[in-house]
């Protein structure tokens, strides 16, 4: 595996931003949630969880709630 | 060590779930990967974004279609860094770009989040890091990038590029000799870090 001058220039390298993005070179930003919808999409899924669909439900309004009480109340 | 086989179990319990039609399973595997494989890919790719996204996208597309039979031999990292790999190759066969690859480094220095320090030295160390990447062989640039952006471990690497454990390590030990050479001047007074 590697010698030590070996990690040191790896940790070296590791710790430079400007070595690392010419390596990996100019990428442009990769959208993953439209990509996403996309393939979920084609592939007719849903990417709703359980939780997330309880997240997106409209929570009532105070007028609701007090429609709602005043119903429950009344004989 | 406790980290790698946490990950591998949980590995394992998403691909069982993806089996199993999980869709949000493989939602989250979707989301952990995409960005990191375009990334990967994109080099292949002669700098078309869709084409690159394209790739991405049959590879997940084939894995869920597929997803009674999905039963990765490999970590499930290496498994999609290959099939990118792989369908990427292959792409960049049928369309004869195979000489792309070796200009994709020289015009793609966009650096960012600079320190003051790597500011400074930007344009000279700009010029010898460029010429220091352009100066290694393909393949042990690739071992590298898996390496250090991707951070995938050698049997990883090796399972992805479907070469040995032995010559990862010492494609990476060249990479870094011929590296540490290049740029010893900067190395030296240690003003890159």
């Amino acid at each position: 595996m590697l010698h030590e001058k070996d990690k040191k220039t790896l940790k070296w390298l590791s710790a430079s931003v400007l070595f690392k993005n010419t390596l990996i070179g100019d990428t442009p930003d990769f959208d993953a949630e439209k990509a996403k919808a996309r393939l979920f999409a084609r592939l007719q899924l849903t990417t709703h969880t359980e939780s997330s669909q309880r997240r997106t439900m409209p929570f009532p309004t105070l007028g609701a709630l007090k429609a709602v009480t005043e119903t429950e109340i009344e004989p | 060590m406790d980290r790698q086989l946490k990950l591998g179990t949980d590995e394992m319990v998403l691909a069982d779930e993806i089996r199993n039609g999980n869709s949000c399973a493989f939602a989250s595997l979707f989301d952990t990967y995409y960005v990191p494989l375009c990334e990967y890919a994109y080099r292949f790719c002669n700098g078309d974004q869709e084409l690159t996204e394209d790739i991405v996208q049959e590879v997940f597309a084939r894995i869920w279609e597929r997803r009674a039979d999905w039963a990765p031999k490999v970590s499930v990292k290496a498994y999609l860094f290959r099939s990118v790999h792989n369908q990427a190759i292959t792409n960049l066969r049928k369309v004869r770009h195979e000489t792309a690859m070796n200009d994709v480094v020289e015009d793609t220095t966009q650096a960012t989040d600079l320190t003051p320090i790597e500011a400074i030295h930007n344009d000279e160390l700009d010029q010898r890091i460029q010429r220091a990447i352009h100066n290694l062989p393909e393949r042990r640039r690739e071992i590298l990038t898996l390496r250090m952006i991707h951070e995938l471990s050698y049997k990883e690497i090796a399972d992805t590029l479907e070469i040995s454990v032995n010559t990862v390590d010492t494609q990476l030990r060249r990479a870094l000799k011929s590296l540490r050479e290049d740029l010893r001047l900067f190395q030296t007074n240690m003003e890159l870090v």
